[in-house]
């Protein structure tokens, strides 16, 4: 049998062996493998040949002595009559001369390879958040690519993203009909108490699904099995769940062992059927579901009526997922449930007229959930647009550089012709030189990325998971090689097509140059453009630091400096006037601690959720009647709060005690829109969760503000805890602890947990960490922008210093002449300043232009400052006169410092 | 006649090349040099020595045949020029003459016994 070498490795030494001599080594070294195979085995002989397919490739590498660079372009077989004709110069000796200019020129290369690294880093980190957040599988998921999401909005409000239900009747009508489909389910979110024997439960999210959800999603079972479409049916026995890997290993130790076990869920025993594989963590991103189970658990669990389920007007079925068949489209879905949906419409059911109303939009992708879609699928593009400009800069700066470098260069260039290379030959070298700079970009550019996403860990972006910082996987290097190559081969060209024409006998003339208005004009043109979109970027960098800023110092109405907050779970099956006892049992709890110095409670805390009320003067028609928000609180709430008493005053221990539901507080802003006046204490409203009743105005007190839509004060009224006609899920109490650290989280969830056996406890936290959990996606896209200005910043400024640079340089003669005829340091730097002055003014014209065009499309996000906001414009434009100088001032320096002798000698 | 300058591998290529009847190709002369003299040179460095021995007139080359084993590649063969066999004649012939009766006493040094 014949024996060759491993494929990978011949390949190897085809690639890396110089063209001159490949056939014949390649031939050698196969003939030396099968040799040593013989004799010693295939691994010796595999490992000698790898050893000499690279011993080969670098053999040629070694600089010869005595042998002028150029020598490789002289005609072939000049030595004598060679009979094997003329030699072949392979890339690596192109690369090889690249190397040698790149020794000759570190600083001009290390500042290009900077410069792209500054580009491609930027982008490959901002190109990591995209595949995060859009691109990335969803865990668990089999092409989640080809399925979709359904959403029905109504024909009335088209721009509310959160999508409509639908009754489960009309669902399992559109689940029959719906034939271009092979899967078809819809999924709600729940939160349960989840624990195994006496253990202390934990709080776990999960879904109720309906239809073939598992399928649908092409989700796999690690253990058991999945719940197929009948098991999620309304007759099936609701109290069994699929659950996650990790949920399995929290509780039970092992995926395997998870099985046949029973969980306690909500005070029910569910059985675990099997759990789901590939961390899948349910059908959209951000949200950690833990449980599956089948929608008439709702019952049992959650307390809904049987009969709700099956009601018409109950609307549960929003959040939908589909699977079309091979080779359907969107668009085919859309229509087939509209046309069902009209049928359903027409139909005399009683959710009919509701029917007509709705439309279908399918949302191809398991990624982005519907609502946030549109949203997401903005901000990215505003980042995509903002990360582009920044590798536009790089790329000008590179090549920039490189036009500078060929100018400098052209002495050689013109040595290297003469002797007789080709265009080609030399377009070639650039190439190769580009390859170099590339490559290396490419490496410091990764190193970049991972610098700049630092920040960003753990950020929350659009209701996404927490960014998990630049991972070096091979789609970010793919995209880092991808953008330097493609930048470097573009604009590595460019100066190899200008260099294809140029004065060859000039050239050679004189080292330095002297008619370069060409360069000039186009590399005025680039820093020019540069300017402007590094002062595009710094203007919507400053605005959006201004949006920070005033999103942190407006006042919310609400002093959270101290408060902690501690959201409760609380027994199910208390009635509201156990659970108000239980609430006073806590808040004397906690208020017995040292480290708490007083306490309050809500339903939710400040910045949390909010009941919606309905308020109305007396007597006044449905259609005046405001909804606001409505906030059941103790007595002390307020002063807890530091919010002020306006009028009146506030509740007392006795309001609370004797369970008083007719008294009500009102914010001025409600009480000025109610009765345009805030004297309106021992009037009365009617007010409510539900149908208004009259109560009687006790006090009115400072405004507060929502910290998600800061901008306007939040209409809102307050009641007594009694006042709330249902017991609530959930209670937080609000401590005022100064000193916050664990230990004393840790001490007064001890003693909350003493009061509540049976409950999960979470640790208090700070409700400052609420505000920066709001503001976190502000947070990003500001340190975001801050970052990549700063970076074009740079990038502007070293392409300045280029052009001002080489302007000085291919005028050194002119300067020298100058100054040998007596003209001063002054008069030069005038002259250099002229030049920059052209630059300068059309950067900043263009400049203002760009940053209000991108101030447009950061419009939504600013709060507290216009678009047009003079303070920031004149911030960016005096940013850039500073650099402008720093970047001036080397250059200028050396042009007055020029030794007039030197110049006069070239002539 | 003027001395060319030959580096130690270019005269061991020659003399490689004599031992090989005067004509060889890469694999042959690595192999040989190898087994002989215990060099291990990669063919794509012993192609540059080659080069240069052909520029100075010391061996000629032409495109041989094709062989299985060789992956159906064909061979550059080298053969000792007159010019060349002066060279390592000369060369070896001095080294010789150098070397003559220096034998025993090179053991002695080599082994630190004087």
């Amino acid at each position: 049998m014949r024996s060759r070498p491993p494929s990978p490795f011949r390949i190897l030494a085809a690639v890396v062996i110089p063209a001159r001599h490949r056939e014949f080594v390649l031939g050698d070294l196969d003939e030396m493998f099968a040799r040593r195979a013989a004799r010693f085995g295939r691994r010796t002989a595999t490992f000698r040949y790898l050893l000499d397919t690279l011993a080969s490739a670098f053999a040629g590498l070694r600089p010869r002595r005595g042998r002028a660079l150029g020598s490789e372009m002289r005609a072939p077989g000049s030595g004598g009559p060679s009979p094997l004709g003329k030699p072949r110069v392979g890339i690596l000796s192109d690369v090889r001369l690249a190397l040698r200019w790149v020794r000759r020129e570190v600083g001009l290369v290390t500042l290009a390879v900077i410069t792209l690294a500054l580009g491609v880093g930027s982008s490959a980190a901002v190109f990591g958040m995209v595949d995060q957040l859009l691109l990335r599988p969803l865990p668990g998921v089999r092409d989640g690519r080809g399925a979709a999401y359904l959403q029905f909005r109504s024909i009335e409000e088209p721009e509310r993203t959160q999508g409509r239900g639908i009754a489960t009747l009309d669902f399992d009508d559109l689940r029959r009909s719906a034939t271009l489909l092979s899967g078809i389910a819809s999924f709600g979110n729940v939160s349960l108490k989840v624990s195994v024997g006496n253990a202390r439960p934990i709080r776990v999210h999960g879904n109720t699904i309906y239809g073939d959800f598992f399928e649908t999603l092409g989700a796999w079972p690690v253990a058991g099995r999945l719940l197929r479409a009948s098991e999620t049916e309304l007759g099936a026995d609701p109290l069994k769940a699929v659950i996650s890997e990790d949920l399995a290993r929290k509780l039970f130790g092992s995926v395997e062992a998870a099985p046949g076990r029973t969980l306690r869920m909500n005070d029910e025993m569910v059985a675990v059927v099997g759990v789901v594989g590939g961390g899948f963590a349910g059908a959209e991103r951000g949200i950690q579901n833990d449980v599956w189970l089948p929608y008439g658990a709702l019952v049992p669990l959650v307390g809904f009526a049987a009969e709700r389920l099956l009601d018409r007007n109950s609307v549960m079925h929003s959040d939908i997922i589909v699977r079309p068949r091979p080779g359907v489209s969107a668009d085919a879905i859309r229509d087939q449930a509209g046309e069902i949906l009209r049928r359903l419409g027409l139909a005399s059911t009683e959710s009919g007229p509701y029917l007509a109303k709705l439309r279908p939009w399918v949302f191809e992708g398991l990624h982005t959930p519907p609502i946030v879609r549109r949203a997401t699928y903005s901000s990215l593009r505003m980042l995509t647009v903002v990360v582009g400009l920044v590798l536009l800069l790089a790329c000008a700066n590179v090549a920039n550089l490189l036009l500078f470098r060929n100018v400098r260069r052209r002495g050689m260039v013109a040595t290297l012709r003469a002797l007789g290379a080709s265009t080609g030959r030399i377009a070639r070298l650039h190439l190769a030189l580009s390859l170099v700079i590339g490559s290396l970009g490419a490496l410091v550019g990764i190193g970049v990325g991972w610098v700049i996403s630092v920040p960003f860990k753990g950020a929350s972006l659009m209701r996404m998971p927490a960014f998990e910082g630049l991972v070096l996987d091979w789609r970010a290097l793919a995209f880092a090689i991808g953008a330097s190559g493609i930048t470097t081969l573009v604009f590595g060209t460019l100066p190899a097509l200008v260099a294809g024409r140029f004065d060859l006998a000039g050239s050679l003339r004189s080292s330095t140059g002297t008619d370069s208005g060409h360069f000039v004009r186009v590399r005025s043109a680039l820093s020019a453009i540069q300017l402007s979109l590094g002062m595009a970027l710094l203007v919507g960098a400053l605005l959006l630091l201004r949006t920070m800023q005033n999103l942190y110092s407006v006042d919310l109405g609400i002093d959270s400096e101290g408060i902690s907050a501690l959201t409760l779970d609380l027994p199910r099956d208390l009635g509201p006037e156990d659970q108000q006892s239980l609430v006073r049992r806590l808040l004397a709890t906690a208020g017995r601690l040292p480290e708490v110095k007083g306490a309050a409670a809500d339903p939710y805390g400040p910045f949390g959720p909010s009941l919606i009320g309905r308020i109305r003067l007396p007597g006044a028609p449905e259609a005046d009647e405001l909804r606001a928000d409505v906030l059941p609180v103790t007595p002390g709430w307020f002063e807890l709060l530091g919010v002020r008493t306006v009028r009146g005053r506030t509740f007392r221990d006795t309001d609370w005690n004797v369970g008083t539901t007719d008294i009500v507080i009102l914010t001025e802003s409600l009480a000025r829109r109610l009765f345009g006046r805030i004297d309106v204490v021992g009037q009365v409203v009617e007010a409510g969760f539900g149908p208004p009743a009259p109560m009687e105005i006790l006090g009115v007190v400072s405004d507060v503000r929502s910290a998600h839509a800061p901008d306007r004060p939040e209409d809102t009224f307050f009641v007594t805890p009694p006042a709330l006609p249902w017991a609530l899920p959930y209670f937080t109490l609000l401590l005022d602890v100064q000193a916050f650290n664990p230990e004393v989280a840790q001490r007064i969830r001890t003693a909350v947990e003493a009061e509540l056996p049976d409950e999960p406890v979470p640790d208090p936290e700070p409700i400052a960490e609420r505000l920066d959990y709001i503001n976190a996606e502000a947070a990003v896209y500001t340190t975001l922008l801050a970052l990549l200005s700063t970076i074009a910043v740079v990038l502007s400024a070293v392409g300045l210093y280029g052009v001002v640079a080489f302007t000085v340089a291919a005028r050194q003669r002119e300067f020298g002449v100058r100054l040998a005829l007596g003209a001063e340091g002054g008069r030069i730097a005038r002259l250099v300043a002229q030049n920059v002055s052209g630059i300068l003014g059309a950067g900043t014209v263009l400049g203002l232009g760009a940053a209000f065009a991108l101030s447009q499309l950061l419009q939504n996000r600013l709060f507290g400052v216009e678009p047009l906001d003079p303070a920031s414009y004149a911030g960016a434009a005096a940013v850039f006169a500073a650099v402008a100088i720093v970047a001036c001032s080397a250059p200028t320096l050396r042009a007055i410092r020029v030794d007039p002798v030197t110049t006069l000698r070239e002539e | 006649m003027k001395r060319m300058a030959l580096g130690e591998l270019e005269r061991l290529v020659l003399l490689t090349l004599a031992r090989l009847d005067g004509e060889g190709h890469g694999a042959t002369i690595a192999a040989e040099l190898e087994a002989r003299a215990g060099r291990r040179v990669a063919p794509g460095a012993l192609y540059t020595v080659l080069d240069r021995l052909q520029e100075k007139g010391c061996v000629e080359a032409w495109i041989g045949d094709s062989t299985p084993e060789r992956g159906g590649r064909r061979r550059k063969v080298y053969r000792l020029l007159p010019a060349g066999a002066r060279e390592a004649r000369d060369w070896y012939g001095g080294v010789r003459s150098l070397a003559d009766g220096t034998a025993e006493r090179l053991k002695r040094l080599a082994e630190g016994t004087s």
